[in-house]
């Protein structure tokens, strides 16, 4: 596959490797992908108190238009408020970057590392909504439980659990009244722990 | 001293014409042109000729004798001939076929094919070796088997099946035996009455003969069947229709018979520089990872993965001085990593991270040294922007993160 000469030259030259302390509070830090898939992005943001990105830095594990997606993005938001950042659009990278059809993941992957980075920015700095929060659940499967044929009603009760567990430690990170939201926990946890009742006779009955 | 740059290490794909092969192969361009198959002039008897001697210099090369050979247009041919065609001319035997997981393309594709008929086809799992045991072969063989195809080598990682032991017992239980020896050829011993095989595809391009042509080599005791798939003039004995590429044809038997001279002192010469490779790269980075034995492998090949780093980036920072391969998903159409390595086991992290060496006969020792310097520096390079590797660094388990596949 021939490569373009942006691809050529970010991939040569890449901008911004490196790491910031991921424990710092003005570091939003995005890891995005799956070693299977082979790529992985990690985008870390600096970000000062009016919301601006001060600084950018990338590692990347993947392909040289992973890589290059990943050091361009890194150019584009610095300087830029957190709003703005989030709204690069993968399009706009595999344009830049001229990347053919079967790269444009690449792209894709550098657009949800930004927004990662951001929301775990905004996660620290207690900026989210509660709903933010919930959203950024999705389905849980217990490990284990691969096997076992479940429903939608037993996925949405895991689900439920690990959202309330999730809001919980929000909160409390925030220092936010957390009462209702122990309440709401423990009404998810009887549920979740109700289906895997059911499938444990299940899964001894399999063994 | 100073070594020529791109270095050619990607032998398994495709091999340089020797030149001693192509001065044989030139008269027949300009001079010796006739149609092999023309009887009544000088012209035809000179090429048919030259045909024979390849002929016999094919035969040679594999134990066969020349009247057992059936020139084709290359490998994939002469595998879709030998599967395909023993599968139609025996399908009132039986219908049930044997291979492995990890065959070349034109044997996974024909037995394919022949699924959609009605054939049914068991695709053996190779150990984590990469390779097949006689005893699992002989497992899976059915009262209705017809034919097991089996390679001699593997085209990625190099692996060498214990083809005579399979032999064995196709031959004692009358299946026919089908090998894939287009990578073992001229590279190991590959003996068709030792092995007891019945078919084997060879193929011109990988011995530093042209492209474009090939032979299947189909016994005659006890007599092979085969129904043809290329319909016509009723060259080969009818199992081959088509005007004879004389050129090709030519070269193809001088790369077998220079094969088979040098087979001996070349195959210590590439493993000693097969083995040279696989130190430096070890003595410079760690966590390289063979894959498929090192034991049971072709002199020439190594299929190692550089963890944590990504092939097709590997190959892209040596792609100005090196050519090799990967069998990462990104060298590919289909995103999906290497299926050999898959079917091995390898895990799909490290077969993003492999990367093939095939050295070969042109190959100096100047130029493996200037190659293992190169990849240890792009691996070192590539490993500092990985955060897979910064993880593993810190302790962090990978397999303990939930990753986002995508």
């Amino acid at each position: 596959m021939a490569y373009s000469d942006k691809v050529i030259e970010h991939y040569e030259r890449p901008r911004n490797v490196g790491s910031f302390d991921k424990a710092d509070p003005s570091v939003g830090t995005g890891l995005v992908g799956a070693p299977a898939c082979g790529d992985v992005m990690k985008l870390q943001l600096k970000i000062n108190d009016e919301g601006v990105i001060e600084d950018a830095k990338f590692k990347t594990f993947g392909c040289g238009s992973a890589i290059a997606s990943s050091s361009l993005v890194t150019e584009w938001v610095k300087g830029k408020s957190i709003t703005d950042a989030g709204k690069i659009k993968n399009r706009d990278i595999a344009e830049e970057l001229a990347l053919p059809p079967v790269k444009i993941h690449c792209s894709v992957l550098a657009e949800d590392a930004v927004k990662a980075a951001i929301f775990d920015y905004r996660l620290k700095k207690g900026l989210l909504s509660d709903e933010d929060v919930l959203e950024s659940v999705g389905t849980v499967r217990p490990a284990g439980t691969e096997e076992l044929d479940l429903s939608a009603e037993d996925l949405a009760a895991f689900t439920d659990e690990a959202k309330a567990e999730k809001l919980l430690e929000y909160h409390r990170a925030h220092g936010r009244l957390v009462d209702a939201d122990e309440a709401r926990l423990a009404a998810a946890r009887a549920a979740a722990d109700a289906v895997r009742r059911r499938h444990e006779q299940t899964l001894q009955e399999v063994a | 001293m100073t070594v020529q740059t791109p270095i050619y290490l990607d032998n398994h794909a495709t091999t340089a014409v020797d030149p001693r092969v192509l001065a044989e192969m030139l008269p027949t361009f300009t001079k010796v042109y006739g149609n092999a198959a023309s009887r009544n002039h000088s012209f035809g008897w000179e090429a048919e000729a030259l045909v024979e001697k390849a002929r016999a210099q094919v035969a040679s090369l594999i134990g066969a004798s020349a009247k057992e050979i059936v020139l084709t247009s290359g490998a994939t041919e002469s595998s879709n001939l030998a599967i395909k065609g023993a599968a139609h001319f025996l399908k009132d035997k039986g219908r049930h076929i044997v291979t492995s997981r990890i065959e070349h393309k034109a044997t996974l594709d024909s037995c394919r094919a022949l699924e959609v008929e009605g054939f049914e086809v068991t695709y053996l799992t190779p150990d984590r070796e990469g390779l097949h045991s006689a005893e699992q072969v002989a497992a899976a063989l059915r009262p209705d088997t017809i034919l097991v195809s089996l390679m001699a080598a593997n085209n990625e990682i190099g692996t060498l099946n214990p083809i005579d032991d399979i032999g064995r017992v196709t031959r004692a239980r009358g299946v026919l035996f089908h090998c894939d020896a287009v990578q073992a050829l001229g590279k190991v011993p590959f003996d068709v009455e030792r092995a007891n095989v019945d078919l084997a595809s060879i193929s011109g391009h990988k011995i530093y003969g042209p492209k474009g042509v090939g032979a299947l080599y189909v016994r005659r005791k006890p007599r092979v069947r085969l129904t043809p798939i290329i319909d016509g003039g009723g060259h080969e004995r009818g199992m081959r229709s088509g005007t004879l590429n004389v050129p090709g044809i030519v070269g193809l038997g001088a790369a077998c018979e220079l094969a088979q001279r040098e087979l001996p002192e070349e195959s210590r010469r590439l493993t000693a520089l097969r083995d040279r490779l696989l130190a430096k790269l070890r003595a410079a980075v760690p966590e390289v990872h063979v894959n498929g034995s090192l034991e049971h492998r072709l002199p020439g090949n190594l299929n190692v993965s550089f963890a944590y780093v990504e092939g097709e980036a590997l190959l892209m920072s040596i792609n100005k001085q090196v050519a090799c391969s990967s069998g990462s998903a990104c060298t590919s159409a289909s995103l999906e990593p290497s299926y050999v390595l898959r079917a091995l086991g390898v895990g799909d992290d490290l077969a993003h991270s492999s990367i093939r060496f095939g050295i070969g006969r042109f190959n100096t020792e100047e130029e493996i040294d200037h190659v293992a310097a190169l990849m240890a520096a792009s691996v070192t390079r590539l490993r500092a922007m990985s955060p897979l590797w910064e993880m593993v660094q810190e302790g962090v388990d990978l397999k303990s993160v939930h990753w986002t596949p995508h």
